[in-house]
């Protein structure tokens, strides 16, 4: 099964994707921590190239989807739970770059 | 046994507060500030680990730039600074750059030889960052004249590389006694210029 976590860059921010093409920057990364299903895999979206100056970067702008497969374990208790991980982004403009954040999430899940 | 997902939604929360943090361009003036501030004093150590004060610099022009390896704006002004730091050097510029890099030396170090940086780097910590007034942005660049002075309004974010140069020529072009004096005493240059 698999479950989007949209996210949201406001207009005239980008944020690095998950490939950027400097060694230096810090990529778009999405971690699941702790829950009772298993993070199988992440899919980013495609990234856009823009230029800054004379580099080129690979980014995320606007709003996207980050795409979990999760599996479940063979046990597990009906009943409410939540799925918590982490978000490492780090956005700039074309001025400008903030400190490189991570941010929680959390998925509540039903088991039936 | 199945689940079911339900919304979520504190990712594109995350992403408004974090462009919320900006407040748009800022205006850069061309103009000295009139009631030029000291610029707060710091100790920082270099990639040697020895400690480098701001005031080490005293009686020198100082661009004191705050970057860091993953801003790209950064890498787009470092080159200029690597020159400016080859031309005015002799005349009595010096580039500092302090880099916020949580991840310290061990990505500041490769960053440097890549970049062929030329001027002294130090590793900056919170402290410094309260100092300068958070640093939330980067790069963040400050002019300080010779007498320790911030010069001209802060530079936050990217700026014209002739910004730079104008500011700096200013400053190095003002090393002359008299023009110092007159700067700061209005009243004893003039008293200076009587008893010639």
């Amino acid at each position: 099964m698999t479950a989007p976590l949209r996210v949201e860059v406001q207009p005239g921010f980008h944020v690095n994707s998950n490939h950027p093409k400097d060694e230096f920057l810090i990529p778009l990364k999405l971690t699941w921590t702790s829950g009772p299903l298993e993070a199988q895999s992440v899919s980013y979206p495609k990234s856009e190239d823009i230029k800054v100056g004379n580099e080129m970067l690979s980014v995320f702008t606007g709003e996207f989807d980050l795409n979990t497969r999760f599996k479940a374990p063979a046990k597990l208790s009906p009943g409410k739970a939540s799925m918590n991980g982490k978000l490492r982004y780090q956005a700039c403009n074309t001025r400008m770059c903030f400190k490189p954040a991570t941010v929680q999430v959390k998925l509540p899940v039903v088991i039936e | 046994m199945t689940a079911r997902w339900w919304t979520i939604s504190g990712v594109a929360l995350a992403a408004v507060v974090l462009a919320a943090c900006s407040s748009g361009p800022t205006p850069h003036a061309s103009a000295k500030i009139k009631d030029a501030k000291a610029a707060p004093n710091f100790t920082l150590k270099n990639a040697e680990g020895k400690q480098v004060s701001l005031s080490d610099f005293r009686g020198k022009v100082v661009l004191l730039n705050f970057w860091a390896t993953w801003c790209g704006p950064c890498q787009i002004e470092i080159p200029w600074f690597v020159q400016f730091e080859q031309k005015y050097r002799s005349k009595g510029l010096e580039i500092v750059g302090v880099s916020m890099d949580e991840d310290g030396w061990k990505v500041i170090k490769p960053f440097v030889r890549e970049h062929h940086i030329n001027y002294p780097i130090l590793l900056g910590d919170e402290t410094v960052a309260t100092l300068y007034g958070g640093l939330d942005a980067l790069p963040t660049t400050f002019i300080v004249d010779r007498q320790g002075r911030i010069a001209y309004p802060i530079h936050i974010g990217l700026v014209a590389k002739s910004e730079y140069l104008n500011e700096i020529q200013s400053l190095l072009g003002s090393n002359r006694k008299s023009a110092s004096l007159f700067q700061l005493r209005p009243d004893f240059a003039a008293a200076l210029a009587g008893a010639k």
